[in-house]
């Protein structure tokens, strides 16, 4: 009940900040830029590893896919930290931690509110992001129907589908980056410092996955689960189902991190 | 009585390195007290106070809040509001809109009950502007609007008075003092005497993190509210023989002798200056004003 009522007033809050709309103004101009440059440079293409590439200016369906490609690893993550590393940051700026931290709602519901706020905040991103591009690419080349890797036919309708779905498989991933700017706004107090921070942290990562001799451990790294939604189109064959548990314990570290320095930090000003 | 105590503190301490901010305190606040806790700037209040509303962990001690710890978590704080230094709000947030929050965290906003607290410290006519556009004397009322708002029987201010001008201290001083007939008991912490002699009747004077003095008003008056002011011929030898007929705390301040001490007191080291063969010019009693005491209280402990 706390946790609900708590996170129902983290939202308003978010609602009310000037970040909030300019982080989703940001992605839903990133979406739009892709499908006004597409149709207008005619025989401009996407790289062709992007499944269905080829049918880019033959159906709507399949730009969405090409901004995922892209948003991976930078533009959606940035964003997101953006507002996931400012959540519990700001309260240290405005010194209200020890406002809200005297009424009836324990730590443990305000951190929790937070860190679903900040994942609701994720969803918001990637939901602007595919209502724009899929809009603007709908109404630029049509809800035609698509060839599926497998040479299956499918309708626009279906293809359509499947690329929401691609969204919401990317959102494991994010889920992770999401999570560590929040760790990090908690441990470091400081909004830029999370922000900063989480680039480096998805840096790093990509910088081990690319370490020769890691082959092994490659499946259970960071940058391996922002291609799992790949393999609703057949492609790479990536699990979704093996993303789904290696995004999860990273978010559960992450979250408990954060947990353990926030439940017992002494709240005492600047 | 079967009362619980609202604020019962033994032994409290918090340290920040070497520093001990918080060094051995006790207190007791009886229900309906306004309970003044006095000392100058960096003596150890607030930090006292973050102790007793659970905001940082301590060293050492006990705290009850009507018999519960608040280490236990904000269950401890069910009748207890209040605010340490100056009261924070989201700026972008509306006064109004600060409190249905906070009210929601307390379990559910009931919006008569906030716009009664407004009213009550007058920021009614301000509540639908965000509290970014306010001054400080309008978030300290904020503040206590949002305390009041939570109907407790303990509140705890920490020097409320900040910010506010000479009419809005006169307010704070009105409220305050309705307040026991309510049934509510106060912790007042300021770091003038002035400002809460009208309204407390109890007060701890804390200096370097420990108390100073811990009593009644007029305790505090009748037993080191007036000195004695002894002028002799020698000084210094007037000093050595307060010391020798137990007067630890006589002391010179140019050529005059200072002492706190007790009437039967002065009068052997009067007898024992004739003695001596030190002459005595002048012998008088002053009294202090508190705001004198306070200072030399709060000087002395060091
Ligand atoms: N978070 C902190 N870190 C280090 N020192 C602190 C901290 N908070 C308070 N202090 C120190 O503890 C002492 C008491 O401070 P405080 O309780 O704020 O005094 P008061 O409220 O009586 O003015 C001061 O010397 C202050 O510098
Ligand atoms: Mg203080």
């Amino acid at each position: 009940m706390s946790v609900f009522r708590a996170y129902g007033w983290e939202l308003r809050k978010l609602a009310r900040q000037k970040r909030t709309f300019a982080g989703l103004a940001a992605a839903a101009l990133y979406a739009l830029a892709f499908v006004i440059t597409l149709s207008v440079k005619k025989h401009a293409g996407i790289p062709p590893d992007i499944p269905l590439a080829k049918q880019v200016t033959k159906s709507g369906v399949v730009l969405p896919l090409a901004l995922l490609s892209f948003a991976t690893f930078f533009g959606a993550p940035v964003i997101s930290s953006l507002v996931a590393g400012d959540i519990v940051a700001a309260e240290d700026t405005n010194n209200t931690l020890k406002t809200i931290l005297t009424r009836s709602t324990g730590r443990g519901a305000i951190y929790a509110a937070k860190a679903l706020a900040a994942a609701t905040y994720g969803i918001a991103l990637m939901l602007t992001m595919f209502v724009v591009s899929a809009v603007g690419s709908v109404i630029s080349w049509g809800l035609r129907g698509v060839v599926l890797l497998d040479g299956q036919h499918v309708t626009g309708l279906h293809g359509l589908g499947l690329a929401a779905l691609a969204y919401t498989t990317y959102l494991l991933p994010l889920a992770v980056l999401v999570a560590v700017a929040f760790l990090l706004s908690t441990a470091t107090r400081s909004s830029a410092g999370a922000i900063v921070g989480t680039v480096i942290f998805a840096l790093a990562l990509q910088g081990i996955a690319a370490l020769p001799g890691l082959s092994g451990t490659k499946p259970y790294l960071l940058p391996k689960q922002f291609d799992a939604w790949q393999s609703l189109y057949g492609a790479h064959g990536e699990s979704i189902l093996r993303a789904s548990w290696v995004c999860a314990i990273y978010v559960a570290v992450a979250l408990t991190a954060g947990w353990t320095i926030f439940r017992r930090r002494d709240v005492a000003g600047a | 009585m079967s009362e619980l105590l609202p604020v019962e503190v033994r032994g409290l301490v918090k340290r920040y390195g070497e520093l001990a901010a918080v060094d051995d305190v006790d207190l007791t606040v009886e229900p309906g007290d306004i309970y003044g806790l006095l000392g100058p700037n960096g003596a150890g209040k607030t930090t006292t106070l973050r102790m007793l509303l659970g905001l940082i962990r301590r060293d050492g001690g006990t705290v009850k809040l009507f018999g519960r710890d608040p280490v236990e978590g904000v269950g401890a704080l069910e009748d207890v509001a209040g605010f340490v230094e100056s009261p924070a709000f989201y700026p972008y947030l509306t006064g109004r809109e600060n409190l249905r929050l906070l009210g929601a965290l307390d379990g559910g906003a009931d919006l008569r009950a906030i716009d009664a607290a407004l009213e009550r410290v007058d920021l009614l006519d301000r509540a639908g502007d965000r509290v970014g556009t306010y001054s400080l004397g309008m978030r300290q009322r904020l503040g206590i609007a949002s305390s009041l708002m939570r109907s407790p029987k303990l509140l705890v201010l920490d020097e409320p008075a900040n910010g506010l001008d000479p009419a809005g201290i006169r307010d704070l001083r009105t409220l305050v003092a309705a307040l026991p007939e309510q049934g509510v008991t106060v912790l007042y912490s300021s770091h003038l005497l002035a400002e809460v002699e009208e309204v407390c009747k109890r007060v701890a004077i804390v200096n370097d993190g420990k108390i100073a003095f811990e009593g009644r008003l007029d305790e505090l008056r009748a037993s080191y509210g007036s000195a004695y002011r002894i002028e002799a011929a020698d000084p210094t030898g007037a000093l050595e023989l307060a010391h020798r007929v137990g007067a630890p705390q006589a002391r010179l301040e140019g050529h005059v002798l200072w002492l706190d001490a007790p009437s039967d007191l002065v009068d052997q080291l009067s007898i024992e200056l004739g003695r001596a063969g030190i002459a005595i010019r002048q012998l008088a009693r002053e009294q202090r004003s508190l705001e004198d005491l306070f200072f030399r209280l709060t000087e002395d402990a060091a």
